[in-house]
């Protein structure tokens, strides 16, 4: 009984430094493969070129370029159809979301009596300003915020 | 018609909150990029504000200063021949600056929600969360991002391509804390390239400072009208 006890604990512990070691980056590794590379001279290589502007290293900016194409949808113009046509979900379908959405904000009494479009318009000022509308394109939840 | 004046009233109100006082932060930061056994040097110092306003000036291997916002619209100055560029490119927005998702409250997903990810799952270890991402929308690229934190600050992101195969990892790594928020200043990504040559590109930034210790004349550089501009480029 002892032997299992101990044989669980320790395949536990195993799993437990396996799983806390692959998110952890070995940076003496990194060190030495950057020691010993050799340093490239920029002498022969065009500075002006787009390449050496991709400086958003760490963060999510290949997402955002992949995410951003195709995408194209302005949410001034969003925001605006929302104002006047956000009764009956027109936004949504400008938006790219289901084509019965008219349907569903007209069944609930323009969406919940208004309630629903004017968050809508809410979150679509908020997070165009910051160009972030992306979430809300081809969303076909009811609440598309949620 | 009382509908119609909340929705200026919450106009307004979004107005007003736009124009609030504007943080400013700077660090200099080095960058070291190595394929093949070969690695690039770029060394740039940043000069961020809450607004989005980037400054971002690299003093090696050449002088270039470059001026970017939140839209991702640069303009590029080479001051050694007096030229300067302009292009836009979405990815290159200055919301991508590290400064920019660590203090603001995209913090916890580092932006992936407002870029169309949604949270699918959510994992939970003795200290660490590890958070699984799925595109809302059709992505050819991208099949799931993991986020993993420890003690609520993210220390890894990792991308599945279609395959499910794991082609990019970021680890962040060695916190400062800050008065108003803490940010890795060492990001190490490693990706796998389709022609399976592995690169690996580090950012250790150091000298972060912010508020009222930022002061520099690069936060509000211009560039100047003598400069002969060059044609332009559109990055999709």
């Amino acid at each position: 009984m002892k032997k299992f006890f101990f044989c669980v604990l320790a395949l536990f512990g195993l799993v437990s430094l396996t799983y806390a070691d692959k998110y952890e980056l070995d940076n003496n590794a990194i060190d030495n493969a950057f020691s010993k590379a050799t340093e490239l001279s920029f002498n022969n290589m065009d500075l002006s070129s787009a390449n050496l502007l991709d400086l958003n290293i760490g963060t999510n900016s290949d997402a955002m370029a992949m995410m951003s194409r195709g995408a194209g949808k302005s949410w001034v113009a969003a925001a605006a159809i929302c104002f006047f046509l956000g009764e009956i979900g027109i936004h949504r379908m400008y938006l790219g979301s289901s084509p019965l959405m008219w349907l569903y904000y007209g069944v609930t009494c323009c969406g919940i009596f208004g309630i629903v479009p004017l968050i809508d318009f809410i979150v679509l000022i908020v997070d165009g300003v910051q160009n972030n509308i992306g979430k809300y394109c081809g969303n076909s939840s009811y609440f598309m915020w949620m | 018609m009382k509908l119609k004046i909340l929705y200026i009233a919450v106009l307004f109100l979004v107005f007003f909150q736009s124009v609030q006082a504007q943080n400013k932060m700077q660090a200099e930061v080095t960058i070291q990029q190595l394929i093949r056994n070969k690695v690039l040097t770029i060394k740039k110092e940043i000069f961020y504000q809450s607004n989005g306003h980037l400054v971002t000036h690299i003093t090696q291997p050449q002088e270039i200063i470059i001026i970017s916002n939140s839209l991702g619209e640069i303009s590029s100055y080479f001051p050694a021949t007096d030229e300067a560029f302009s292009s836009v490119s979405p990815s290159q927005s200055s919301k991508n600056e590290v400064f920019a998702v660590f203090s603001s409250n995209e913090r916890n997903d580092l932006g992936l929600s407002s870029l169309g990810f949604e949270m699918k799952q959510q994992e939970r270890d003795s200290t660490r969360i590890v958070k699984t991402y799925i595109p809302t929308t059709e992505n050819k690229e991208i099949s799931r991002i993991i986020m993993v934190y420890d003690n609520d600050l993210p220390i890894y992101c990792g991308y599945f391509n279609k395959e499910n195969k794991e082609n990019k990892k970021i680890y962040y790594q060695d916190y400062i804390h800050l008065p108003k928020f803490s940010m890795p200043t060492n990001i190490t990504e490693i990706s796998v390239m389709p022609s399976n040559d592995t690169i690996i590109r580090r950012q250790i930034f150091s000298s972060v400072k912010c508020d009222k210790e930022a002061v520099s004349e690069y936060f509000e550089f211009r560039i100047p009208d003598s400069a002969k501009m060059m044609e332009g480029i559109k990055i999709e």
